[in-house]
């Protein structure tokens, strides 16, 4: 009987323990009541022990290690606080971001890609920081053009919010493989503008980068045009070929169905269908940030056209490395740029320490550091003068002739998905038109009209 | 009279009702609520945020308008047709192989029960570098028998295929041990009296291993339809349900409508259709084997 009865006692126990471990995380028993400015009228002493939580997608094993440098800087300097920090992969990062939030467990930091902010203020999901940003005296007037405009949310009143800080800009670029080009007598791809490459000369020179043997291509001039369909690099393609997308305030799709969108698709394909000097874009294998860049370093592609934040992983390969501007469209190049926002959820039970790690997390002064390896691109306009180069530029890492490139950040526009609502469900629609194109060969003319229909339906929505 | 007391018998019953507590809140919590509350919310446009509106059957009504539901459940349906008689008839033939007492038998049973034991999504990952296009393993294989292999996952062709090997590869040992265990316990006594009849091997196999193992058949057919109705992490990993929705199945359309595009409502309602699927098939095996039986 006194066996049994333990055993119970031990059932119970664990149903105990079931039950509390799938609970909701309940609010700490000190009612914490809190405004946008972050004050607290709660008894929460700045003296006591906290724990931050921080989420970030990944980029790269170094990029992951940049961000931890930074947070152990955070702790050293907030001997009170503690932050959590977890990665998660970037396809998942936001859908697990809203189910965490949903069920009350979510960070008190994390970033937010710009184009799903929109979604996550309509959900109410992120804390507003205008106020924060005032009281803290926080300077916008140095920020980049997109990177403002990325911040900036306007309400329907007209009201400008910021839900987010922007800690830098990134943006493609073509890095190239300088001992291939020295193989095969081509000449280094030029970073000044007036020199740039035209499309057809872009792809002369791939063609002579590109080697075949017994019928079977053993090296690429080049990759990542044909990108697994995030639409990075390719919506610059379409803005510089002169494809608008989107009317001014993005409520309606227009110019999908365009000439200007077949002809810059067309010349995307062609690259490994008609003249052979680009793989399939499956070859890269998995779909993370870290594939296009794996060929790249395995040398059998000579270049790869990629976000500027794969140089911080290139810059390490030992590859000897070149970087060069895009070929120009139709309108040149109208470079588009944008990178996360670290944003504070808005029931955050610590607001003032949770804003504090984003200003630190955004200042100048660590970002510096990330800046130097490469990673990311300064965001504010004063860096790019010639007396601040030093507190970002190395030129260890950032290839020759990168400096004449450096309108491609300061002038960059914010990427068109960063103005939209509804943003997975368009992006699974143009990826699966994408696809419909590339590999099933199906007709542009009988795609883009349907296309462009279906994105409408979504924005309407 | 004094009020009659009521006596709490300590018996074994209420000791296995004890015992099974632990197990039968988990059944409530994870399952038995979350199923009626997924019932509710499909009958409702619930976004995860806003109040769920209750729309009636129009998350099921819009199932007939929905191309994109029309073509996963077609995917789903193909992907039923072709691995289920694979993975029950080349499981049976390698059971009854591997039913003998060789030595070394032990071997190819756990080499063919390997991948089982492997997490779906490495299998994927591996799968999708063998499959590729221009570097990987099956390409170079075929090169040499002087084909010219396609790009498996990118072409609507072979992209579900691709997927549907990946599934069967990795599920092969698990019903080859179920067929197995079946096999083991028909008893001997029936093959020795064929052997001296002088039956042949396959008139062994049609006649007493086949009816015998029809228990163990039906188990296998029902868990077999009812996972390969649930493929998810090979679509994910390989594909992502491309080109063009062409691999794409049920269960990651659910996906992508719950915690993607927030839609749960819509979701939900795909998930008890799914449901509502697998257990018709499901009946109807049973009335199949009802009246075979009969």
């Amino acid at each position: 009987m006194g066996k049994k009865l333990f055993v119970a006692i031990l059932s119970i126990c664990m149903c105990q323990t079931l039950i509390t471990g799938c609970g909701k995380k309940e609010a700490s028993d000190t009612p914490t009541q809190t405004t946008a400015s972050g004050e607290q009228s709660d008894q929460t002493k700045s003296s006591e022990n906290i724990t931050l939580k921080f989420a970030t997608w990944e980029a790269s094993d170094l990029e992951r290690e940049a961000i931890q440098n930074a947070i152990d800087g955070f702790e050293a300097s907030h001997p009170n606080v503690s932050v959590e920090y977890t990665v998660n992969s970037f396809s998942e990062h936001h859908a697990k971001l809203n189910t965490q939030i949903n069920a009350g467990n979510a960070p008190d930091v994390f970033w937010v890609n710009p184009e799903y902010m929109r979604d996550f203020v309509d959900r109410d999901q992120l804390m507003d920081l205008t106020d924060l940003m005032d009281q803290n005296s926080v300077d916008v007037t140095d920020y980049l053009p997109s990177s403002l405009e990325k911040m900036q949310y306007i309400d329907e009143n007209g009201e400008t919010h910021i839900y987010g800080v922007d800690c830098c800009i990134v943006g493609p670029v073509v890095f190239y493989n300088k001992d291939l080009f020295d193989a095969a007598g081509v000449d280094y791809i030029p970073t000044k503008r007036e020199e740039q490459w035209t499309w057809d000369e872009f792809v002369e020179n791939m063609k002579k980068l590109t080697k075949v043997e017994d019928g079977k291509t053993v090296n690429y001039g080049t990759c990542n045009f044909e990108e697994k369909f995030s639409l990075y690099t390719t919506l610059e393609l379409l803005g510089s070929n002169g494809a608008t997308w989107f009317n001014d305030d993005y409520s309606e799709a227009i110019g999908i169905d365009s000439a200007e969108t077949r002809d810059t698709f067309t010349k995307i394909k062609e690259l490994r269908t008609i003249q052979g000097v680009a793989p399939n874009p499956t070859a890269v294998g998995v779909d993370t940030s870290h594939s296009p860049t794996q060929m790249f370093m395995t040398g059998q592609v000579a270049s790869i056209f990629v976000g500027s934040y794969a140089l911080q992983e290139l810059s390490q390969s030992g590859i000897n490395l070149g970087a060069g501007l895009p070929p120009k469209m139709a309108e040149g190049t109208k470079p588009i740029g944008s990178a996360n926002l670290d944003c504070v959820r808005k029931d955050s039970q610590y607001p003032k320490e949770a804003f504090e790690l984003v200003q630190y997390l955004t200042s100048v002064e660590v970002c510096s550091e990330v800046y130097k390896t490469g990673l990311w691109m300064p965001n504010r306009m004063s860096l790019y003068e010639q007396e601040n180069l030093h507190l970002w530029y190395n030129p260890e890492v950032y290839p020759e002739g990168w400096l004449d490139m450096t309108w491609l950040w300061t002038e960059a526009s914010l990427r068109p998905f960063d103005h939209l609502k509804n943003t997975d469900e368009i992006y699974d629609t143009c990826t699966v038109y994408m696809e419909d194109y590339f590999y099933n060969d199906r007709d542009l003319d009988a795609i883009l009209p349907e296309w462009q229909e279906e994105v409408n339906a979504l924005l309407e929505r | 009279m004094g009020k009659k007391q009521h006596k709490v018998v300590y018996n074994d019953a209420f000791w296995a009702g004890i015992f099974l507590l632990p197990s039968l809140i988990g059944l409530v919590v994870f399952i038995i609520y979350p199923l009626f509350k997924s019932f509710y919310l499909s009958f409702t446009d619930w976004d995860f945020v806003h109040k769920a509106n209750f729309v009636g059957f129009g998350n099921y009504a819009k199932m007939f308008t929905d191309t994109k539901f029309i073509r996963v459940l077609k995917n789903t349906l193909a992907y039923t047709t072709v691995t289920v008689p694979v993975l029950i008839i080349v499981p049976l033939i390698l059971a009854t192989a591997l039913n003998q007492k060789i030595r070394g038998i032990r071997f190819f049973r756990a080499a063919y029960f390997i991948p089982v034991i492997a997490s779906t999504v490495s299998v994927s990952l591996i799968w999708q570098w063998m499959f590729n296009a221009d570097f990987g393993m099956v390409n170079y294989l075929l090169g040499f028998l002087g084909i010219s292999g396609p790009n498996w996952l990118t072409d609507k062709a072979y992209a579900l295929p691709a997927v549907m090997f990946t599934g069967v590869w990795k599920n092969i040992g698990y019903n080859m041990m179920l067929f197995l265990a079946g096999l083991q316990n028909i008893p001997g006594e029936y093959y020795e009296v064929a052997d001296l009849e002088k039956i042949t091997i396959f008139q062994k196999f049609r006649y007493i291993t086949v009816p015998l193992l029809k228990p163990t058949t039906l188990f296998v057919t029902i868990i077999t339809i009812i996972n390969s109705f649930q493929v998810f992490d090979q679509v994910v990993v390989m594909t992502g349900g491309g080109p063009a929705r062409h691999s794409s199945v049920l269960v990651h359309y659910v996906y992508q409508n719950a915690f993607k595009f927030y839609n749960m409502g819509y979701a939900c309602a795909l998930g008890w259709i799914l449901a509502v699927i697998i257990f018709l098939l499901t009946l109807i095996m049973f009335v199949i084997n009802g009246s075979s039986e009969s």
